[in-house]
């Protein structure tokens, strides 16, 4: 690069992470468009944090998993059922990985063979599963469903079910996701911060969105510099000169909008690196993206305390899922992944000691049909999921694990099945332990109103502690 | 109208009489070409747009495919040496490593290599179908055409994502020809196209899809009749003629389909495979550079309702009557005009279109004037022709975020970019910008259509797809990345780049100004601001005038990463 021909003596101006109002509009909402930190907050509060940090990560499984695939009936006749419906994907009963005995709510159940360090989490105590969670409005019947009657809208289709999930509601498209409404209402604990509370390995998504706190992208190895801001990078007048297109004021929405988000970009990255560069992580993690991803959250929720964060979302993908051609090879590759960087994860928030603040939880689209279409499976409904902690009250199937016979009264056809629980009491249980107070509930989650009563006192589900 | 002397001053050729003043013609260009050039920003300004179109619809189509078959394929991987204590076999130990296997073409034609056992055609890693496209992009006279290939790739996604295309780089290469030939002329051959093409049906998975099986509980794969109505004919909603979504009476959406069409619409597209699988369903040969066929004996030939009743096809039709029956009836629908005029709207000048603007485009893809429907040449220049898209009005919310792949190409475009060994070495930048043709992460394409960014565009309930792709990390990643090309004087990481040729501005550096109109022209379309231009001067002026060469890679720089450069009005 010729920059010898530049100055290198360079005054550093310094973004605080205060925004000079936009001149397109002045709401209080605009300006938390660029806030990845506080308005208002004192950027000189100390941070006094006590040992009360919590985190969730969702991990989302794009596509939809195949996750009748992933926990099984292991033996008898809910084995022979799963068999008769799957044909020629239901994987060999002496391959799966027992879990435990039969409970009131659920046969014997195996594990996908490809999954033994998830196995030894559930055998810990430290991950459960939660059985047939779906999108629902209200609970409904078959009767119900074959009148359309109060189904979420655009069943089976990926990008509004990978929305409903995210979002909790399925009656109505919106802009805000429950990880973002619940992020509104737990910012006040994060006093002092200068980055959002909510980050994401995979860029904007939907989960995050908030009304005053939004996703804060990074990379596996962190936020990125500008590089014409950076010490011994800039000359003098270039850094000068981009920061003054930074702080301009454009007489376009776009071009202000867009500038603003380069804007807020550079100061969140101030703030973060200077938290998290120097940590270093001794746990090993496989070499996958996913693994590389949730290495680097691991570090991230290392660095809070300099953050100033005590509660947070992190969000993070793997795609893959979308198992129509090939279900049974697939799923070789992709759930030993999943297990393996899961298990690393844990390990690495025990080597941090924060293995009881922090709960990962799998989400996807929908699961997918029990019959085949040759090879692969098609998009369904209700479907398996797992959640990873310290504070998991694990070894243990929660919800309702269904009859994996066709043409039973939850199938809706080819073994699509009716979810036994909503996606809403799983992420209310979720949110619960995250923090959100018994009356944020219904603003966190419209509909819970149908599946569970924020006042009674019980959680939604049981399975955190 | 006099010479357009200004002109003269800001280092483009002056231009007699010109139709269209300079700025205009490079608007057009960054909406119409991946990029203005000097050249054709005087074509644009001699001739007009309309005729410039003309002139582009007359240009050879310039198709990927030979050129990378053209180029020599990898070599085969050389014998391995022999382990400690093993004599290698003499015939192992006497093969030299082998070198690069020729190029098929032109010594083969291409329906020679068409023909030809997939293995044959030769080992091409994945970064060669980007290194072609980035060739063709920056070099080929037919901008128009390519430029609208690369929108419909953004439509009728497939993606090197998906494993199956990994040893089958022609393949895609050759799917991307196909919408170079199909583009610009009518939309329902190039949906018929499409439905044929290898790579669609394996990306979709539909490739081997075989009726339901009445034994067992196996039923036809749904992807592909999903996905064709959701997200290339007719959308989830029913719309008016103008894009607006219709509403019941009770203000609710209209779903355009149920699951139960779905269910309906699979049983068409079962019995696609390649040639050659008669006797072998599963096992049989490849042929990723030929159009599909569709067998009867693993086709439903049974009564089909699709659409609620909208469209029986009656039993025992031949299999291929089956497919143009559906087809038609998609591009029957009177969603598909609205709803595909949308999509091609937002690729090319406007995320926000009026809705008379959408409706006058529907209406020319409803029938062109002649009675034709779906005439896509018809619908491009009803898209850059319209007031609406020539006009920059007082209109704050006019225009859109361009993509960030499209600002490389153009910077490439801007400064003649030469390739110093005939490959335009130019790949893998997704995780800089969030994009990359031929890579997204699904078939949902990098941005949802109706994506809108919160604050201030989505509370005015606009949208902008683009920015679903700018975050914290590319937001910083694309002015570093950019910062890099400009100042090392060639686009690209993998060595060999690129190169960029400023003379031109060089001669221009020594007076500020004039640079700065210069490049406000050719990388914003003459949008620049004062206060932005002034910015970028004051830096400018800080080098001395004996080092004309760090003043311009300044100027550059800093033009290509302002507001202007990232949004086109």
């Amino acid at each position: 690069m010729n920059r010898n021909s530049f100055n290198s003596g360079i005054t550093r101006r310094r973004f605080v992470g205060q925004m000079a109002c936009a001149g397109i509009s002045c709401t209080p909402l605009f300006s938390t468009l660029l806030n990845l930190s506080l308005a208002g907050r004192a950027a000189a509060d100390s941070l006094s944090l006590d040992s009360d940090y919590r985190a969730l990560v969702c991990l989302f499984l794009g596509g939809g998993n195949d996750s009748f695939n992933m926990l099984v009936p292991r033996s008898g006749s809910a084995y022979d059922e799963y068999k008769a419906s799957r044909q020629d994907i239901a994987l060999d009963s002496s391959t799966l990985l027992p879990l435990g005995p039969s409970g009131p709510n659920h046969p014997e159940l195996g594990l996908h063979p490809g999954m033994p360090e998830l196995k030894a989490l559930f055998d810990q105590g430290q991950a459960a599963f939660i059985a047939n969670v779906g999108s629902l409005i209200r609970p409904v019947t078959l009767e119900e469903f074959r009148k359309e009657t109060d189904i979420p809208l655009s069943l089976f289709s990926h990008s509004n079910q990978q929305q409903q999930w995210m979002t909790c509601l399925p009656d109505s498209p919106t802009n805000t996701g429950w990880g973002g409404r619940a992020a509104d209402l737990l910012r006040d604990q994060n006093t002092g911060t200068k980055v959002s509370m909510s980050i994401s390995l995979a860029g904007n998504n939907l989960f995050q969105y908030g009304r005053q706190v939004f996703p804060y992208s990074i990379t596996p190895n962190g936020s990125v510099a500008f590089k014409s801001l950076a010490p011994g990078q800039g000359s003098p007048f270039e850094s000068v000169a981009v920061k003054s297109l930074l702080e301009q004021q454009y007489k376009t929405l776009f071009e202000q909008v867009y500038m603003d988000t380069t804007h807020s970009a550079i100061s969140a990255h101030e703030a973060f690196s200077g938290a998290v560069e120097h940590i270093d992580i001794k746990t090993p993690f496989p070499d996958t993206t996913l693994g590389k991803d949730l290495h680097m959250i691991a570090r991230a929720i290392a660095g809070r305390e300099a953050l100033g964060l005590k509660r947070q979302t992190f969000f993070v993908q793997r795609g893959g899922f979308d198992m129509h051609a090939e279900v049974l090879k697939n799923q070789e590759t992709v759930l030993p992944e999943v297990s393996q960087a899961v298990a690393a994860f844990m390990t690495a928030l025990k080597e941090i000691k924060v293995a009881d603040q922090v709960t990962l939880f799998t989400a996807s689209d929908f699961g997918r049909t029990l019959t085949s279409n040759g090879r692969g499976s098609d998009h369904a409904w209700g479907g398996n999921h797992f959640v990873v902690g310290g504070a998991v009250k694990g070894g243990k199937i929660y919800g309702q694990y269904p009859s994996l016979a066709l043409k039973t009264n939850l199938d809706t056809g080819q073994g699509r099945l009716i979810p036994t629980m909503a996606v809403d009491s799983y992420c209310a249980e979720l949110a619960r332990w995250l923090g959100v107070p018994a009356s944020g509930l219904a603003t966190v989650f419209p509909n819970i109103g149908s599946f569970y009563s924020p006042t009674s006192g019980q959680p939604p589900v049981g399975f955190m502690t | 109208m006099a010479s357009d002397s200004s002109t003269a001053l800001t280092g483009l050729p002056s231009v007699e009489n010109p139709v269209v003043s300079a700025g205009e013609a490079c608007r057009f260009l960054i909406q119409a070409s991946f990029g203005p050039t000097i050249e054709e920003i005087a074509r644009v300004q001699q001739i007009g747009y309309a005729a410039w179109m003309d002139n582009q619809l007359a240009q050879p189509v310039q198709k990927h495919l030979p050129i990378l078959l053209s180029q020599p394929p990898e070599p085969p991987k050389p014998a391995p040496a022999a382990k400690p204590g093993e004599t290698m076999k003499s015939a192992d130990a006497m093969q030299a490593p082998a070198a690069a296997p020729e190029p098929l073409y032109p010594a083969k034609s291409m329906d020679e290599i068409r023909m030809m056992d997939a293995r044959m055609v030769g080992n091409y890693y994945n970064h060669r179908r980007k290194f072609v496209w980035w060739q063709q992009s920056v070099t080929a006279t037919d901008q128009l055409r390519q430029r609208v290939a690369y929108a419909w790739l953004q439509l009728f996604v497939v993606s090197d994502k998906d494993d199956a295309f990994t040893n089958f780089t022609s393949s895609l290469v050759d799917y991307y020809d196909t919408l170079l030939e199909n583009g610009l002329g009518n939309f329902r051959d190039l949906l018929k196209a499409v439905t044929y093409s290898y790579c669609m049906a394996t990306y979709l998975t539909y490739l081997g899809n075989e009726k339901a099986d009445p034994k067992s509980t196996r039923r036809p794969d749904e992807n592909y009749a999903r996905e064709i109505m959701q997200l290339f004919t007719i959308g989830l909603y029913e719309l008016n003629p103008n894009g607006t979504p219709k509403l019941d009476e009770k203000g609710q959406l209209i779903p355009t389909y149920n699951n139960d069409d779905v269910r309906e619409m699979a049983r068409v597209f079962t019995g696609f495979h390649c040639t050659g699988h008669e006797k072998n369903w599963l096992y049989g040969p490849r042929c990723p550079l030929q159009p599909l066929q569709v067998y009867a004996e693993r086709h439903d030939s049974g009564e089909k309702s699709l659409l609620g009743g909208r469209k029986v096809i009656p039993a025992g039709q031949p299999p291929d009557k089956d497919v143009e029956d559906a087809l038609d009836c998609l591009f029957n629908h009177e969603n598909t005009p609205p709803f595909v005029s949308r999509f091609l709207i937002e690729r090319f000048t406007s995320s926000n279109p009026s809705k008379e603007y959408l409706g006058r485009v529907a209406k020319v893809f409803t029938d062109n004037g002649k009675g034709v429907r779906g005439d896509l040449t018809a619908v491009i220049r009803a898209i850059l022709l319209d007031p609406e898209a020539r006009q920059v009005g007082d209109n704050p919310n006019s225009g859109k975020l361009r993509e960030p792949y499209l600002r490389l190409v153009a910077l490439v475009r801007a400064f003649n970019g030469k390739s110093p060994d005939g490959m335009y070495k130019v790949a893998y930048l997704n995780d800089l910008v969030g994009q990359e043709p031929g890579s997204a992460f699904s078939v949902f394409n990098f941005y949802a259509p109706d994506y809108a960014p919160p604050g201030p565009i989505a509370e005015g309930g606009m949208v902008g797809p683009e920015f679903e792709i700018t975050n914290a990390v590319t937001s910083v990643s694309l002015p570093n990345f950019l910062r890099d090309c400009i100042y090392n004087g060639s686009m690209g990481r993998w060595g060999n780049n690129v190169t960029l040729d400023y003379s031109q501005e060089i001669q221009l550096a020594p007076r500020a100004s004039i640079l700065m109109d210069h490049l406000s022209l050719l990388l914003t379309g003459d949008r620049m601001s004062a206060e932005t231009r002034g910015i970028i001067r004051r830096a400018v002026d800080q080098i001395p005038e004996t080092q004309p060469e760090d003043r311009v890679k300044l100027a550059v720089y800093l033009t290509s990463i302002c507001a202007e450069s990232a949004v086109q009005p």
